[in-house]
């Protein structure tokens, strides 16, 4: 079982350690701090004096067009006396300071309520307020409840929405309000960060012994305060009709047949955590998701036990969870029957196929080429595979469990693998917290080698798997449990070449050139997703106009377009017709950019760099020296690495009588670099950069 | 006999059978660069009378192949005007087999939702159908009633490029006397038009139109297609009643819309006396009201009811602070008519590059509201839903359309600002040095003007310095560099001027190799390529005029002489006038650079000058200098 208050990792030296390691979710050491004065919640709501308008941007964020002076919340279990229920209790007070016209957005608020449609969230109490100073004095100005908006976002949420009025630059504005819900598996998480820096942002959660939750914290921010203390608690239940021998479950209690009073007594924890200057989130290339980056706090319901009862896990384990995926009919059941009416359908989709190999590939081919992909992720199936095969649409987990069974038939070994994609952000290794998890591939045994398969993705060639899949933690779903399985983005490889070969055309004299790019596999991939919307002539124009002037192309080919196993290779002729009438030709031999814009130019970095891949990117050229000309200067070769063997560019080119060799090869051996690394990172590429622009200089032989 | 042969002709649609979408029925010359085809289309608007009509719509779209996927989607916004009664969806096969129907509470309903907009009382339904089996059709039908007449849905049944049209028909039933009016486009032909019993019909048709494929520079797609435009003569919303007989008609109505909506106040009034009354001239006045409007006051998008198209009365405004294009447009005429100066609320088409409305046709179609202050050729016009803007100027939002002013006695078309080259100006001047290294550091001043200092504008204002460093030091072409410094400052009017101070520095701006040394002396502007068309099919449009100077100097190490320089060029012709020198004095270089544009249209015909044009002056932006070092 579960224990909740497990000792895990100290929090000590949080920053530094989580500024180095990638891995941001850990579990909260419940450390019991002394409270001390000045860790009092440093702002009274609702009571705005003068003084309260004297806040700037901060020094830690100083170009902030709005800050969050304080940012509090607290949920807590409350009796509903009346109606025998226990609730959850979420409240929030917020206090923002605008800065200035660009922090207007900051007085938009949404309030998100979750509804089954049976049953919904209530908002209570919403209050919210402008405050300025005219002549000296604090004005209010309030929002009227006519000005607060219902919208149904859809059959899951409803949405209160306002704006606050009598906005100025220099305006406070403050709200609050309480949110009640019955679903106790939405404890509300706890954002520290935001758009705007915050000032202070505070969470209370007061969790009764009757309800067990996990707490998952992630950020690169440490806590301010973070404390525990316990209390005891009641929760009474009295009306017209009490109860004896009331039984309670969820949070609504039944109340038996006789008529007494009936109370629940327990202990509490009271957990307080608080924030200070907590800087705005910022957006930057090179990130999987914010998601994983943000300061906050979530939970996860793992048991609920009241007295005298039998303990009702919420949260199972790793095996529970592969129990319950085996049985249930949107997921194991699909995939762990015989599907016979699958056999004469396969008998068509193997054809002439013999070995295992090639009927995986058959069976993966009419995944990907036949069956359309609707836009719906999750890892459960939407319907039954008969209707997929049938309708020849599906989500994601449709299609690969659909290929699963299809393997299976075939008696090729198959299993399903889970995950959260990249932009979803990463999932928790220790618990099993399913809400992540977002999209579904496929394990496949073939002649003992393992292969992983996505047929839902249109482009994507057999044994590879798109880019947002490689997010390092995820769960393979075998018969009775669900295996750890790692995609990272270091065990990819982007590798490109380039050969060039330049002679002097027999007739004219002229340079010829006949150049082949064999781009990277996920080059193409982005190439191929291009050329479906437009086509290959508008594409050729395009790749004209991106060639230096003076020089012509023809014969312009791309193979492999359709071919998605294989990279494409982009073939064309080329003549320079820039030798012959000048005394001076000066000319790059570098005919494709080896990197088309500096990656890396911000100045600061505040997020790891997490690339999709690592690269190996290789140019070749052989010039025969073009008649009527000598080399004049040749560029200097060069060799460069990046942190000792994470990365290299190496330029080498010489020359004889007759012909020029070149060869430029960039490596980057690894995916993901810590902030600290990135200056080191955009030196290296800036260096490339420039490398990459010399030429070699030709003069005419004077005759 | 008409009515016969009318009955004949209107009752034919409704017999139809279902409609043959087997692929193969479509002609060749509709596959050319179609990535979907029209197959079949029937718009009805059935108008009841002034304030009702059902407008039923049915059509069919083969998806040829991926990049017509967006036409397997239907979206339908609806509210309490346009109330949507009911849709069918449905999947055929490349034979046209029916594979799939969906019906109306299958789809997904949404709260509606855009960028702008904080809350509106309308919601969408969607649906979409997802296949990969190329050719498929599908079929939507949908009915909608309307409560009220006033936008009615428009024919237009090209919807973009690479889209062509099988056949389409639109139908308007209207009781016999009932008038409306209709504008058709380019080539669109009359309608039949016949009466049976009370009813007046009217009917268009077009068949085998071929896909446009987009070109560069290309004039507006919506002159290449055919379509109508219908407006109801008297017609009833939301309790309202109006005439869209002429423009001053339905300005009429925007009149009964606004009727009592300017009323401020009392406060608010003294404090317009008490910034005005001692002000003199009427462009001071304006001036001051203005930027109290914008001090006060900023966007919000909130639409209920009729607010799609009735402003939120002033006093709203006054309290709440904020408000949307019209209801801030209606506060500040309120506000100048407090202070005495009679300004008038107009509505405008906005967006980049969009016409403004057909002076002959009145009809409901705008997306704006903005305001101004008549009085002939100095008439200031002001944007009130910009909290930043000068008063007076319009921006490549507004600028150069026709607009419909709202004045007392109703409507009035009126053009909105046109600003030349010279009004549209970036001239700079740059002082750099480049170190031995290679190393460029450059101070650049450029002032900004007009429609090119709108981009400036918004650095100044919509962004924050880590905002604003940011995409200064992304958007420059350099290879590597870094802005180091940046100031900026305004200086408003009818024609807005920003000066902009830069301190950029660039390592390893000019390659330095060997002996030599390669610099590119056109630092920041630069044009891009143009692909010959031998086939070019449409006209070409220029859409705005500009000037642009640059002016450079380089200081390059010492110990260069010139190897290879640049030829000067000098061009002149209906596109314009391009002229760059670069010249060294030994230590120095100096670049001159002249780009004049002036907004036109030319035939298609004319594209292969431009082109040559356009590469000339590629060539010479990007041209490089060699230097070599002297003999030691």
């Amino acid at each position: 079982m579960l224990n909740f208050k497990m000792k895990t990792k100290k929090i000590k030296n949080q920053t530094i350690l989580f500024m180095r390691i990638l891995k941001t979710i850990f579990i909260l050491l419940t450390v019991v701090n002394i409270s001390i004065a000045q860790d009092k919640t440093p702002v009274r709501f609702g009571k705005i004096k003068i003084e309260d308008f004297d806040v700037t941007a901060p020094a830690f964020d100083s170009s902030a067009n709005a800050v969050v002076v304080a940012d509090w919340g607290s949920s807590e279990f409350v009796a509903n006396t009346s109606d025998f229920s226990i609730s959850l209790q979420f409240t929030k007070k917020t206090r923002i300071k605008i800065l200035n016209k660009n922090g207007f957005d900051a007085a938009n608020i949404s309030i998100y309520l979750f509804t089954t449609g049976s049953a919904t969230e209530r908002l209570e109490g919403l209050k919210a307020y402008t405050y300025n100073i005219e002549d000296g004095e604090v004005v209010e100005t309030k929002v009227e409840n006519s000005s607060v908006f219902t919208e149904k976002k859809d059959k899951n949420w409803i949405v209160k929405k306002f704006t606050f009025p009598a906005l100025k630059e220099g305006s406070l504005i403050e709200y609050s309000y309480t949110i009640k819900s019955d679903f106790f598996s939405n404890l509300q998480s706890w954002s520290f960060q935001g758009e705007y820096p915050c000032l202070w942002s505070e969470y209370n959660a007061n969790i009764p012994e009757f309800y067990k939750y996990v707490t998952l914290s992630q950020g690169y921010q440490s806590f301010f305060i973070n404390t525990i203390s316990q209390s005891q608690v009641q929760f009474n239940f009295i009306e017209r009709q009490s109860i004896a021998n009331a039984t309670i479950s969820e949070g609504v209690v039944d109340r038996g047949s006789a008529m007494q009073p009936y109370t629940l007594n327990g202990l509490s924890d009271n957990h307080r955590w608080v924030m200070k200057d907590v800087p705005g989130l910022k957006p930057e290339s090179f990130t999987t998701t914010l998601e994983n980056h943000i300061a906050k706090i979530e939970f996860q319901l793992a048991q609920i036990h009241y007295p005298n009862t039998i303990p009702k896990p919420y949260m199972s384990d790793w095996r529970k969870v592969a129990e319950s995926f085996n049985v249930n009919e949107r997921f194991g059941s699909l995939i762990e029957r015989s599907n016979s009416w699958l056999d004469d359908n396969m008998k068509q989709i193997i054809g002439i196929a013999k070995t295992q190999e090639e009927k995986a590939r058959n069976i993966f081919q009419f995944g990907r080429d036949d069956i359309a992909q609707k836009s719906s992720y999750g890892v459960y199936a939407t319907t039954t595979l008969k209707d997929v095969f049938k309708n020849k649409v599906g989500s994601v987990a449709d299609i690969n469990l659909l290929l699963v069974a299809m393997l299976r038939h075939e008696k090729i070994q198959a299993n399903p693998i889970i995950l959260s994609t990249r932009s979803r952000g990463v999932t928790n290794e220790l618990y099993p917290l399913m809400d992540r998890y977002n999209y579904l591939i496929v394990k496949a045994l073939i002649d003992g080698q393992v292969v992983y398969l996505d047929a839902s993705d249109s482009k994507i060639g057999f044994g590879k798997l798109p880019l947002e899949c490689y997010n390092g933690h995820a769960r393979e779903v075998t018969k009775d449990l669900l295996m750890p399985v790692y995609l990272f983005a270091d065990s990819l490889k982007e590798s490109a070449f380039t050969n060039v070969y330049i002679t002097n055309d027999d007739n004219t004299g002229k340079p010829v050139g006949a150049i082949t790019q064999n781009l990277g596999y996920y080059t193409s991939l982005e190439l191929r997703g291009e050329l479906a919307n437009t086509n290959e002539l508008q594409y050729e124009k395009q790749f004209k106009t991106s060639l230096p002037e003076n020089v012509e192309m023809k014969n312009f080919k791309i193979d492999s377009i359709k071919n998605y196993d294989d990279p494409i290779s982009i073939k064309y002729e080329t003549t320079y017709f820039v030798f012959g009438d000048n005394d001076i030709v000066y000319f790059n031999p570098l005919q494709e950019n080896i990197i088309k814009k500096n990656p890396f130019v911000a100045a600061q970095r505040f997020y790891p760099v997490e690339m999709p891949f690592t690269q190996n990117q290789t140019y070749m050229l052989t010039m025969e020296i073009p008649k009527g000309y000598v080399v004049d200067e040749l560029p200097k070769s060069t060799r460069l690495s990046l942190n000792g063997d994470e990365g290299m560019f190496e330029y080498i080119i010489q020359k004889d009588e007759e012909n020029i060799q070149m060869k430029v090869r960039l490596t980057i051996n690894k995916a993901n670099f810590s902030n600290e690394d990135y200056e080191t990172l955009r030196d290296f590429f800036a260096f490339v950069f420039k490398k990459q622009s010399e030429q070699i200089v030709f003069k005419k032989v004077k005759s | 006999m008409k009515k016969i042969i009318a009955i004949i002709i209107f009752s034919f649609p409704a017999l139809v059978k279902a409609q043959n979408y087997n692929v193969t029925l479509i002609p060749d010359s509709l596959l050319q660069n179609a990535e979907a085809v029209l197959r079949f289309e029937e718009s009805k608007i059935l108008i009841h009378s002034p304030k009702s009509a059902t407008y039923k719509h049915k059509y069919a779209i083969t998806i040829l192949k991926e990049s017509g996927d967006e036409y397997t989607r239907y979206i339908n916004h609806y509210d309490k005007f346009d109330k949507l009664t009911d849709v069918v969806a449905r999947l055929y096969d490349a034979t046209g087999k029916l594979i799939k129907t969906v019906k109306k509470r299958e789809m997904d309903d949404i709260a509606y939702e855009d960028r702008i907009t904080l809350f509106r009382d309308a919601r969408v339904k969607k649906y979409q159908f997802y296949n990969k089996s190329y050719p498929f059709t599908v079929e939507f039908e949908e009915e909608n009633d309307l409560d009220g007449l006033f936008q009615l849905p428009v024919w237009n049944p090209v919807e973009s490029e690479n889209f062509s049209v099988q056949q389409s028909n639109f139908f308007v039933e209207a009781p016999i006397g009932y008038k409306i009016h209709y504008k058709l486009l380019n080539a669109t032909s009359q309608p039949k038009i016949a009466e049976s019993g009370n009813t007046t019909f009217y009917q268009w048709e077009v068949k085998n139109i071929k896909a446009i494929e987009e070109e560069p520079l290309m004039d507006d797609f919506n002159d290449h297609i055919p379509g109508v435009y219908i407006t109801p003569s008297n017609f009833e919303i939301g309790g309202y009643k109006g005439n869209m007989d002429s423009w001053n008609d339905l300005g009429k109505f925007i009149v009964e819309l606004n009727k009592g909506k300017d009323v401020l106040p009392d406060n608010i009034k003294q404090e317009v006396h008490q910034l005005t009354d001692s002000l003199s001239s009427v462009d001071e006045k304006i001036r001051v009201l203005y930027n109290y409007m914008q001090q006060n006051t900023h966007y919000i998008l909130i639409t209920l009811g009729m607010g799609g198209w009735q402003p939120f009365d002033a006093s709203y405004v006054a309290q709440n602070k904020y408000g949307d294009c019209k209801a801030l447009s209606n506060y500040m005429v309120s506000l100048l008519k407090e202070a005495k100066i009679n300004a008038k609320y107009v509505l405008v088409t906005a967006g980049a590059g969009k016409r403004g409305l057909w002076p002959d046709f009145p009809a409901p179609y705008f997306n704006h509201a903005i305001m101004c202050v008549p009085n002939g050729k100095d008439t200031t016009w002001l944007e009130c839903t910009s909290q930043t803007e000068s008063a007076g100027f319009m921006g490549t939002f507004t600028c150069d359309r026709d607009v419909l002013l709202i004045d007392e006695d109703g409507g009035h078309v009126v053009h909105t600002p046109i600003y030349s080259a010279k009004n549209n100006l970036e001239s700079r001047k740059v002082n750099a040095i480049i170190d031995e290294n290679g190393n460029l550091v450059a101070e650049v001043f450029t002032k900004h003007s007009g429609t090119q200092q709108e981009l400036q504008h918004s650095l100044i204002y919509d962004a924050n310095n880590e905002q604003r460093e940011k995409y200064l030091n992304s958007v420059i072409s350099l290879p590597t560099y870094k802005v180091e410094s940046s100031d900026y400052k305004e200086m408003k009017g009818k024609i807005p001027v920003v000066d902009e101070y830069l301190k950029i520095t660039s390592p390893n701006y000019a390659s330095v190799s060997g002996k030599r040394l390669f610099i590119q002396p056109n630092l920041f502007n630069r044009v891009s390529k143009l692909t010959p068309d031998a086939e070019r099919q449409f006209d070409i449009k220029i859409q705005y005029s500009y000037l642009d100077i640059d002016s450079i100097n380089i200081k390059i190490p010492a110990d260069y002489k010139v190897e290879s320089m640049p030829k000067d060029q000098s061009i002149k012709n209906e596109f314009g006038e391009y002229k760059i020198s670069y010249q060294f004095d030994g230590s120095s270089i100096h670049l001159v650079r002249l780009h004049e544009v002036n907004a036109n249209s030319f035939p298609a015909r004319e594209f292969s000058t431009l082109v040559s044009f356009r590469n000339a002056m590629y060539k010479a932006d990007w041209a490089k200098i060699v230097f070599v070092k002297k003999a030691e």
